[in-house]
């Protein structure tokens, strides 16, 4: 077991940027996730860890060790490929014996591993048979079970998941979370499905452009996201973004979008001095939007153009001149289309971002 | 049924049956030849004979009889050779270029698919280059380069030219093959502990076997029946291969067309043996790669 830490790394393919300047410091036995949208360098970042690619610059630690020089068979970590990557020619068992026979474990020992591991993942059953008799989720198991025969100080994951349907992926995730803990090993995983970051980590690492932008656990960068784009890129549906202007005076804040204005909760207005005023993005999640159908003191009149019913709840989507604006709803809420519908949008959880630069402000 | 199904189905039956008479054409005419070649070698005596035909197109001989192959073995035209000592000569050279075709398409192929390196699309046009010209036209060049090295009137002189020969097509089915395979499997071997000579051999390889053997029987087609660049470099007869002694059979003022059928046919069956054998490969092995999946 080790921790993992990159410190200034950079990676360059001819003259894209993949990564920049990244550091992380992952420590041992945490489930980092890497998110981030496709492109944003997570994958390199990985593979960086992994000695699949060289840094342009900076270094690579497992445990105390620099292994910038070290070969990928020599730094004791397993991946999971996003292909899985497995072996068509072997059966599953050899499969899984593989890694132990390349580093020269004695025949009994690969055996008793083997039938541990298979027993691990509940698939004693199939270890004779070869990939392409294997259902996608047997496939994963199998990916699955020859990182964890050795027993790596470092597992690496490449969105193993996403080749799943939508109900194993879920099953599965709850399936890996629970291994992880109990092998205790140090991950790292990639992922453009924030759900997927959000049940996982242990701390979610979130990149754009080959930068980090925030890492924090998964309720930190929810609750707090450093700038716009985190906030806009964890949630579902995504955060609703307003531009204008927030003024503060002794009697509160008001955000002033144009069109229309509402009040600030105090909770949010404290980042600007009382008598000022500035260009800013209010940021506001579905569920933190009050909606009614009659007229309420603060509340914002929005015109209905849809509703999304997703079981117990639904999302109400209005526009107000220029601007959508998305809500959660009970569903028994009543929004036809066309319908106006009020929303209050002063809410504690709101977010204040600067319209330059993008950061939240604090 | 309406008039407009009954129309398309008349069609149809209609597609079907000529589509089966062209091929049953195309069979006789591709077969016939062979049948003649069978009956001559069945027949007595050295001459064209007039078999029986059975009716009235497909020959057969009128008295049939084994003396030519019991005859072939024991066959002595020349001082000197024989056709055991062919057989053998025919099996070194075919067997050694087939080996040294393998040993270096293999490589060339790996690098081309799994390396980048200057002079990358230059050094696969000069592959692609020379099965852009028959190949009779560098025969006499060959030859006097041959001579020069001493390699005339030796194995080397066939194996050599033999084995490179064949690598114009053989390095772009194996570039092609390994292209296949996807590199997440090196990759993911290198991490399980594997070196490059290791994920080569043991995931590779294997998964490139159709395409080896492709590559294999293209070898041996290309030797095993070469009869232009033999006569060239093949003067001493105790070196000649299976085809110099068959068409030693066709002499100036007599042709011996018994024993010529028989040596023939004998030709043919390692042929036949090896395309039965590596059939199911070669469609894979040839289009290997052309297809992701």
């Amino acid at each position: 077991m080790a921790g993992v830490r990159l410190q200034n790394v950079s990676k360059v393919f001819k003259n894209t940027a993949a990564v920049k300047d990244v550091n992380l410091d992952i420590v041992d036995g945490e489930f980092l996730v890497l998110l981030g949208p496709s492109g944003c360098g997570k994958t390199t970042t990985l593979r960086i860890v992994a000695g699949l690619e060289k840094p342009t610059t900076g270094s690579v630690y497992i445990g105390d060790t620099l292994v910038d020089d070290v070969l990928p068979k020599d730094r004791d970590i397993a991946m999971v490929f996003q292909s899985y990557a497995l072996y068509p020619h072997m059966t599953v068992h050899d499969n899984l014996a593989f890694p132990l026979k390349m580093r020269k474990y004695p025949k009994q020992q690969i055996e008793a591993q083997v039938t541990k591991t298979a027993e691990t993942l509940e698939m004693s059953n199939l270890l004779q048979r070869r990939p392409k008799e294997l259902s996608g989720g047997q496939r994963q198991r199998v990916a699955l079970g020859r990182a964890i025969v050795r027993d790596p100080k470092v597992f690496l994951m490449d969105e193993p998941l996403s080749n799943l349907d939508a109900k194993l992926r879920v099953q599965t995730r709850v399936e890996l979370k629970n291994l992880q803990k109990r092998l205790g090993t140090t991950t790292i995983y990639v992922t453009h499905d924030q759900a997927e970051a959000m049940t996982l980590a242990d701390r979610v690492a979130l990149m754009r452009n080959g930068m980090i932008q925030q890492v924090g656990s998964p309720t930190e960068v929810y609750a707090h996201p450093v700038n716009k784009f985190v906030a806009g890129f964890l949630g579902s549906p995504t955060m609703n973004f307003m531009d204008g202007t927030i003024r503060s005076s002794d009697d509160g804040a008001v955000f002033d979008a144009g069109e229309f204005s509402f009040q600030v909760h105090p909770n949010v207005a404290r980042v600007l001095p009382a008598g000022g005023s500035k260009k800013a993005t209010y940021g506001i999640r579905a569920e933190d939007i009050e909606v009614e159908n009659g007229v309420r003191e603060g509340s914002v009149e929005v015109k209905v153009f849809g509703s999304e019913l997703m079981g117990s709840e639904q999302f109400v989507h209005g526009t107000r001149g220029s601007m959508d604006v998305v809500a959660r709803a009970p569903m028994v809420f009543q929004a036809p289309i066309g319908s106006s519908v009020w929303m209050n949008l002063t809410s504690p959880n709101a977010h204040l971002f600067d319209a330059e630069n993008e950061q939240a402000l604090a | 049924m309406s008039r407009s199904k009954t129309m398309r189905s008349v069609q149809s039956i209609a597609g079907t049956v000529l589509k089966h008479a062209f091929l049953i054409v195309m069979s006789i005419i591709s077969i016939y030849p062979v049948l003649w070649v069978i009956t001559l070698a069945l027949s007595p005596g050295e001459s064209l004979v007039t078999p029986t035909f059975v009716l009235g197109f497909i020959p057969v001989p009128a008295t049939p009889t084994l003396a030519h192959f019991i005859a072939i073995p024991k066959l002595h035209l020349l001082a000197g050779a024989t056709f055991p000592v062919w057989a053998k000569n025919s099996i070194i050279i075919t067997t050694s270029s087939v080996a040294l075709s393998v040993a270096l398409t293999l490589p060339a192929g790996y690098a081309f698919s799994r390396k980048r390196f200057r002079g990358q699309q230059a050094s696969m046009f000069s592959f692609l280059l020379p099965s852009m010209f028959p190949g009779v036209i560098t025969i006499i060049p060959q030859f006097l380069l041959f001579s020069t090295l001493g390699l005339v009137d030796t194995y080397f002189g066939c194996i050599i030219p033999y084995a490179v020969g064949s690598l114009s097509l053989s390095v772009f089915i194996m570039k092609g093959a390994f292209d296949s395979i996807p590199r997440d499997l090196d990759e993911a071997a290198a991490l399980d502990g594997a070196g490059e000579m290791r994920t080569f051999y043991k995931i590779l390889l294997p998964l490139t076997l159709p395409s080896i053997a492709t590559v294999a029987l293209w070898a041996f087609m290309g030797s095993w029946l070469d009869w232009a660049l033999a006569n060239v470099m093949l003067k001493d007869n105790t070196l000649w291969t299976l085809p110099l002694a068959l068409y030693d059979f066709i002499q100036p003022n007599f042709t011996y067309y018994g024993s010529f059928a028989a040596l023939s046919i004998i030709m043919a069956v390692p042929v036949f043996i090896v395309f039965m054998i590596f059939q199911r490969y070669l469609v894979t092995g040839l289009t290997a790669g052309s297809v992701k999946g």
